[in-house]
């Protein structure tokens, strides 16, 4: 054994015999929980804090702003829940109002009213991209990530029939086959299938159900708070941890509305992520994703969507080219083929050994040569 | 993963002005059109003395007595008078070698006495072997010589003429009557890149202190063809040259990839020796006869100094991890792959951004970018552009748009991340592997980390594919440390320990039974 195992293997020892000795095993997980701005009022956020300790052994919380730390308002409040998680002070955070970075959103946890199950939502609040089907490609992913951190093995996955639905179903496929593993959930109605509808809903089909982010907020309400007609969210676990690539820190997200049960099992939810490592366990997720082709999936649908109105020009009848003309700036050579094109001179760009070059057939040569010139392109 | 290393560089030019008026291809294809091309004539005012060639910055940036950076603070154009630079023929990665003194090696590396030397010339060079730090030990034998009138006869008999000074001083025999792969020209292009990358691999050994004895495998990377009309291209030109650089213990062969070829065979390398094949492997090549003087007639156009009288040489040797030099970082390989296609972006992407998001690598991790480093002073003339400069761009430009840097950083990335152009125009020689000489000191200097050698090439010059190919590596510095074993994971700790408690708890019930 080398002296770095003995040193763990002593760790070890070291945290049996604290366990043994306080009869806790297990470290405890410390949760952040800032007290501003719920509707609420800032005791009904330590009623929450109290109840979280109360019923679970495994966390313990620690209250930001307004006693030990002076703040009068949530921006202050976040600055010192997001300094103290760079520096592990806490493990994960609970807060509302957070500005998450483009890339982030999160993913929410309800118990359906239907059987009781509880259910997780990809994604409820923030950002995961500009365009509607990439956006829930990715919820997926942040989905897998939370139910595997949660200790959900081979979670299901649904697709909430919402726009957009069949072509992120698609997607999904196409990553499937290309050797991204997960499972999709089939729907109770006669027709099944993995896209969504009502009944899965309110029984909890999936394990996780995706969804644009609009959409998944607004079913964070109702599952909530429908038996409280919207003032007091009494039952779930709130919008849950905030997933992205690249993202590194774990903070929960609840509503000003979110009442002291959603509030304490919001805690813990965070307290079983940090222990489940759902920050690595996304990196492994995005990237395995990323191997099945993820990125290109997204940037060929953000391409066709765009190509539409940029693709004027007309590509002339494709000839063998076997010339080549070089001496084009590298940021104007697809510029300079176009201008080709709209001449009706048939050309393509090339990356040789000597740098970029327009490809081009043996007898359009002397008449590219002087297209480019007069365009500027060459010299 | 232990990842083999660099153990170290050798860099070559040789000033050829008379090999290039004979048999450079742009000077052979106007003669055989117009023996009085106005060119030709006028080819001799434009043509460089030695001095003037070593003097040349970035001549000087090759064999490594400054660094490729050092170029953009000296004037230009370089080969200007008053922008010349001292440092001499001899550099830290190898040197420049004078046409008479390449005669003599030509001479030596040709086993079937197809090289004649006149009696004169002998006499003359015999000293100046003697006093050369690498030939002196190289054991070169002229023999007598030739009479001047023999010469004669022989370039009657379809010889290929060396000459020094307009005075015929040699010859190289055709090797067949009637096959054109054995004529005098291919014979001289052959011997001369025999002659180079031997040349390369003796001054990799002296530079860096290396037993050649200890060499397993030989790669040669050029752009030459060695075979007879059955089979044209066959080789083996490695293997000649290890038998003639004194690698005794060494095997080999050809890799063969246009422009991208050295950077495909240091990646192969890097394989055999990771694998434990072999324990040191030397990737070798010399230098291009055809491409001597190919952009002269641009460059008298513009009234300079015909530039490209240079061959370019190297050799690089592979071997295992010994904790100090740079490490080739196998596990981040870029490759141009058959369905990529043949856009600049799509290039660029296969060879550079794609190995760097297989390893969560931003386009700025790289310190240094090496991609064909052609000379600018070379290529503009004739209408190619900056290329090295066009290619830093693209990368900076891929790099905007994953928004890795914003439009504004642009030029500034394509300064810090990129460098002058400094090699010959010699196809292969350009392609990425010049720099890594320079980086592994910029690394044992602490200037860089990480550094990207970047091969890329044509394959339809040779009219088989429309197809691009590419092949990049990463140069890392070495950490020193051999990697920690890691093996064992906290849980597993965990269960160990667990699991000798229950026995502990066992063997007390069982005392108490």
């Amino acid at each position: 054994m080398t002296d770095k195992v003995k040193e763990r293997v002593a760790g070890v020892f070291n945290e049996v015999a604290a366990a043994i000795e306080s009869g806790q095993f297990g470290q405890k997980k410390k949760i952040g929980l800032t007290l501003l701005d719920s509707e609420h009022g800032i005791d009904e956020l330590k009623k929450a804090a109290r109840l979280a300790e109360n019923n679970y052994n495994d966390l313990e919380v620690e209250l930001i702003g307004c006693e030990g730390d002076k703040c009068s308002c949530l921006a202050d409040a976040h600055s010192i829940m997001d300094q103290k998680l760079e520096e592990n002070e806490i493990d994960a955070a609970v807060t509302l109002h957070y500005n998450f970075p483009l890339g982030v959103s999160t993913v929410g946890r309800v118990v359906t009213p239907g059987q009781g199950k509880k259910m997780l939502i990809a994604t409820t609040t923030g950002t995961t991209d500009t365009n509607r089907v990439p956006s829930m490609l990715k919820n997926t992913i942040y989905g897998i990530a939370a139910a595997k951190s949660l200790g959900i093995e081979k979670p299901t996955v649904g697709i909430l029939n919402v726009e957009g639905a069949r072509l992120v179903e698609k997607n999904l496929r196409k990553l499937k086959e290309n050797g991204y593993e997960f499972e999709f959930a089939a729907s109770v109605r006669a027709d099944g299938g993995s896209v969504m509808r009502g009944n899965d809903l309110l029984l909890g089909v999936p394990d996780i159900m995706v969804t644009d982010t609009l959409t998944g907020n607004m079913l964070m309400k109702v599952f909530s708070a429908f038996n409280t007609g919207g003032q007091y969210e009494a039952v779930g676990y709130g919008y849950g941890p905030g997933v992205g690539e690249d993202y590194d820190k774990l903070i929960g997200i609840i509503s000003r509305a979110s009442g002291a049960p959603v509030i304490a099992n919001a805690i813990k939810f965070m307290a079983e992520v940090s222990k489940g490592n759902l920050l690595e366990i996304t990196e492994i997720e995005m990237k395995a994703a990323n191997n099945a082709g993820l990125k290109n999936i997204i940037s060929e649908i953000k391409n066709s969507s765009s190509t539409a109105e940029t693709e004027a020009v007309k590509e002339p009848t494709k000839k063998i080219t076997d010339e080549e003309i070089a001496g084009i700036d590298i940021l104007e050579i697809d510029a300079a083929k176009e201008t080709l094109w709209k001449k009706d001179i048939y050309a393509e760009t090339g990356m040789g050994c000597t740098g970029p070059v327009i490809l081009i057939a043996e007898e359009d040569e002397a008449e590219a040569r002087a297209e480019l010139k007069k365009a500027g392109f060459v010299e | 993963m232990d990842f083999p290393v660099i153990k170290g560089s050798g860099y070559v030019l040789v000033h050829t002005p008379n090999i290039l008026k004979e048999a450079g291809s742009t000077q052979t294809t106007t003669r055989a059109k117009n023996p009085d091309d106005e060119y030709l004539k006028k080819l001799d005012d434009y043509l460089r003395t030695f001095e003037e060639m070593v003097a040349y910055a970035p001549n000087q940036a090759y064999i490594g007595n400054i660094l490729p950076d050092e170029l953009k603070d000296i004037e230009t154009p370089w080969y200007k008078e008053e922008n010349f630079i001292e440092g001499g023929r001899f550099g830290i990665f190898g040197e420049i070698m004078p046409e008479d003194e390449f005669y003599a090696l030509l001479k030596h590396v040709d086993v079937f006495d197809l090289v004649k030397l006149s009696q004169e010339f002998i006499k003359e060079i015999e000293p100046k072997v003697a006093e050369h730090p690498i030939l002196k030990e190289m054991e070169i034998e002229l023999g007598a010589g030739e009479d001047v009138s023999e010469l004669k006869d022989l370039l009657k008999n379809h010889a290929e003429p060396l000459y020094l000074d307009k005075k015929l001083v040699g010859c190289v025999k055709r090797a067949h009557e009637s096959d054109v792969n054995l004529n005098a020209h291919t014979i001289l292009e052959n011997l001369v890149a025999k002659a180079s990358a031997v040349l390369s691999v003796k001054n990799l050994a002296a530079k860096n202190n290396i037993d050649l004895n200890d060499v397993d495998y030989v790669l040669e990377c050029s752009e030459e063809a060695c075979g007879d009309i059955n089979q044209r291209g066959g080789g083996n030109f490695a293997k000649a040259i290890a038998e003639m650089a004194g690698c005794e213990n060494a095997n080999g062969s050809d890799v063969r990839s246009f422009c991208a070829a050295p950077s495909h065979a240091v990646v192969n390398a890097a394989a055999l020796v990771q694998s434990g094949i072999y324990d040191n492997v030397v990737v070798a090549a010399g230098g291009s006869v055809a491409k001597l003087g190919m952009n002269g007639k641009d460059h008298i156009k513009k009234e300079m100094p015909v530039l490209e009288d240079t061959l370019g040489g190297f050799a690089i040797l592979i071997s295992k991890n010994d904790g100090v030099s740079p490490v080739i970082r196998t596990d981040i390989i870029g490759r141009h792959k058959v369905g990529t296609g043949s856009s600049p972006q799509a290039v660029i992407s296969s060879l550079v951004t794609d190995p760097l998001d297989e390893n969560d690598l931003n386009i700025k991790d790289i310190d240094k970018y090496s991609v064909e480093m052609q000379n600018p002073e070379v290529t503009k003339p004739a209408g190619a552009g900056d290329v090295p400069e066009s290619n830093y761009k693209m990368i900076a430009a891929l790099g905007v748009k994953r928004g890795d840097l914003e439009r504004k950083e642009l030029m500034n990335f394509v300064k810090e991340h990129g460098m002058p152009g400094f090699a010959p125009t010699q196809g292969h020689i350009p392609s990425g592997v010049p720099f890594v000489g320079p980086a592994s000191v910029m690394m044992k200097n602490g200037q860089i980390e990480k550094a990207m050698i970047i091969g890329k090439g044509s394959l339809f010059l040779g009219r088989m594919t429309n197809q691009f190919d590419g092949i990049s590596f990463v140069m890392e510095k070495n950490s020193g440390a051999k990697k920690e074993e890691n093996s064992v994971s906290d849980k597993e700790i965990k269960n160990m320990i667990a699991g000798a408690m229950r026995q502990m708890a066992d063997n007390l019930l069982g005392e108490t039974e």
